[in-house]
């Protein structure tokens, strides 16, 4: 235990030796051009167009998604498929997810997005775009059931006996669009 | 020979001369705007599973279980009235900003959404110039400059909010955005359908048409469009003076009401950021002024 404890002191000697070192140095080379470059820089940020703006957009864009920070990434990136997720009965027909859940379809297609993203992650590091037919029935399972147990029993029509979690792709082919037959994801008794 | 830029560089802006008038509608249509944005109603949000900002090192997911109530909305209205007539600014905006950040977290953390973000950042912008040290008096009654100063804050984010979008939209898609535009008409079936699955009202009759004519023409569909991605990256012109700032506003209002039409996105916050820090209709007098 000695032996260990000299060791912890001579490191903890040295890293103090070295800041000192070091601080001195900065001090000193602070001393020297300090001044100058803290009046360079202050120059430089005077000449920044619109710099208050610049700073937070630089922000913005470096923070992404953190809320309240957000860089606003809707619609800035899309290909020939789109797919929504909604909620129906036991018989597919849709649901009013807003008075039924109080939560819409496109909050359950970002939280759907996420449990997949986390899903196909875990699974070698894949795209949620690459997920296979299991991985998204795992991640709808989890949305429904978060979703279920916000259900506003009151709104849920009179013979609903199941809710399913489907999901409806739009696509662009050859100049034509169209959409699939929706995928059911999940289904649970109520 | 002095280095520093001209005062009056468009490129440099500073704060706008308004009124007493003006400053006092801001700060009582944004009281409003910003209390009706906060989502009290926080009973369905009992997990975190997707965290996001604060939500990384808290839990607020007690906020399902206790959502705030008459005497937290009470105190969070009480604070912002003192706001609205200028007095003790930092002691006002304090519970709001607390429960915006809070709330929008733990909602934000089942999944993102978009339409709260820039409201909240004005007001955290707000309460940074009104908390800035600047001496016991403008702690209690803040003069004109900070109040200005406190607008300026609230301009600058609402723009940054529009620049960075436009920016985002070109790297995100290789500076392809423009070019991918007829894709857009996908994106616009899935805004659509996904409005029907809200609240089964039937989607629009022309959907279908409004669709296949951007595939049809897609130059046509790129023009209209890439009109857009211009004015969010022109979104920095609100700052250069009150005229662009209305003509800005405009534009910036004009975007949001396309696209609520077109793709059933709706962005009622910002339509009201923008007309009350940058279209300003109790300032048009000193806006369109004779000396303007």
């Amino acid at each position: 235990m000695a032996g260990a404890g000299s060791i912890w002191a001579s490191f903890a000697l040295s890293f103090a030796f070295f800041a000192i070192l070091h601080f001195s140095l900065l001090r000193v080379a602070f001393a020297a051009y300090g001044p100058r470059m803290t009046a360079r820089l202050k120059a430089f940020w005077e000449h920044v167009p619109f710099r208050h703006m610049t700073f937070l957009v630089i922000a913005l864009f470096v923070i992404k998604e953190q809320f309240p920070f957000s860089n606003f990434p809707m619609y800035s990136n899309f290909d020939s498929e789109a797919d929504v997720v909604y909620i129906a009965n036991q018989n597919g027909d849709p649901l009013a997810m807003d008075d039924v859940f109080r939560s819409g379809s496109s909050t359950a297609k970002k939280a759907y997005k996420k449990e997949l993203g986390k899903i196909t992650q875990a699974a070698g590091g894949r795209d949620s775009n690459d997920a296979n037919a299991e991985e998204r029935k795992a991640a709808g399972a989890i949305v429904l059931g978060d979703w279920h147990a916000n259900i506003k029993a009151k709104n849920v029509p009179a013979g609903t006996t199941a809710i399913r979690l489907y999901r409806r792709t739009f696509e662009l082919k050859d100049g034509r669009l169209g959409d699939q037959t929706p995928e059911l994801l999940a289904e649970k008794s109520l | 020979m002095s280095t520093s830029p001209s005062p009056a560089s468009w490129w440099q802006p500073g704060v706008f001369d308004y009124s007493k008038v003006e400053l006092f509608v801001m700060r009582l249509l944004f009281a409003g705007l910003i209390f009706d944005t906060i989502k009290w109603e926080t009973g369905p949000y009992k997990t975190q599973r997707n965290p996001t900002g604060l939500a990384h090192f808290f839990d607020f997911t007690w906020l399902a279980e206790h959502p705030p109530g008459v005497f937290w909305q009470g105190l969070t209205i009480a604070g912002l009235i003192i706001y609205v007539f200028g007095r003790l600014p930092v002691i006002g905006l304090a519970p709001i900003c607390t429960f915006a950040v809070m709330i929008g977290t733990l909602v934000c953390s089942k999944a993102m959404h978009h339409s709260w973000q820039l409201v909240t950042l004005i007001g955290l912008a707000q309460f940074a110039v009104y908390a800035w040290p600047r001496g016991k008096a403008n702690f209690f009654k803040p003069t004109q400059e900070v109040h200005r100063l406190a607008v300026y804050a609230s301009t600058v984010v609402f723009a940054a909010g529009y620049v960075v979008c436009g920016i985002v939209k070109l790297v995100n898609s290789d500076f392809q955005w423009i070019q991918k535009v007829p894709y857009l008409s996908v994106q616009l079936l899935k805004s659509n359908w996904s409005t029907y699955y809200d609240t089964l009202e039937p989607v629009a009759p022309w959907l279908t048409q409004a669709t296949q004519l951007i595939v049809d023409y897609p130059n046509l569909a790129r023009l209209f469009f890439g009109m857009g991605l211009l004015i969010e990256l022109a979104g920095f012109v609100v700052l250069i003076n009150r005229k662009w700032a209305f003509f800005g506003g405009l534009a910036i209002i004009a975007l949001h009401l396309s696209i609520s039409v077109v793709m059933q996105l709706n962005f009622w916050y910002h339509i009201v950021a923008a007309l009350i820090f940058v279209v300003n209709v109790p300032g048009l007098k000193r806006t369109f002024g004779r000396n303007r």
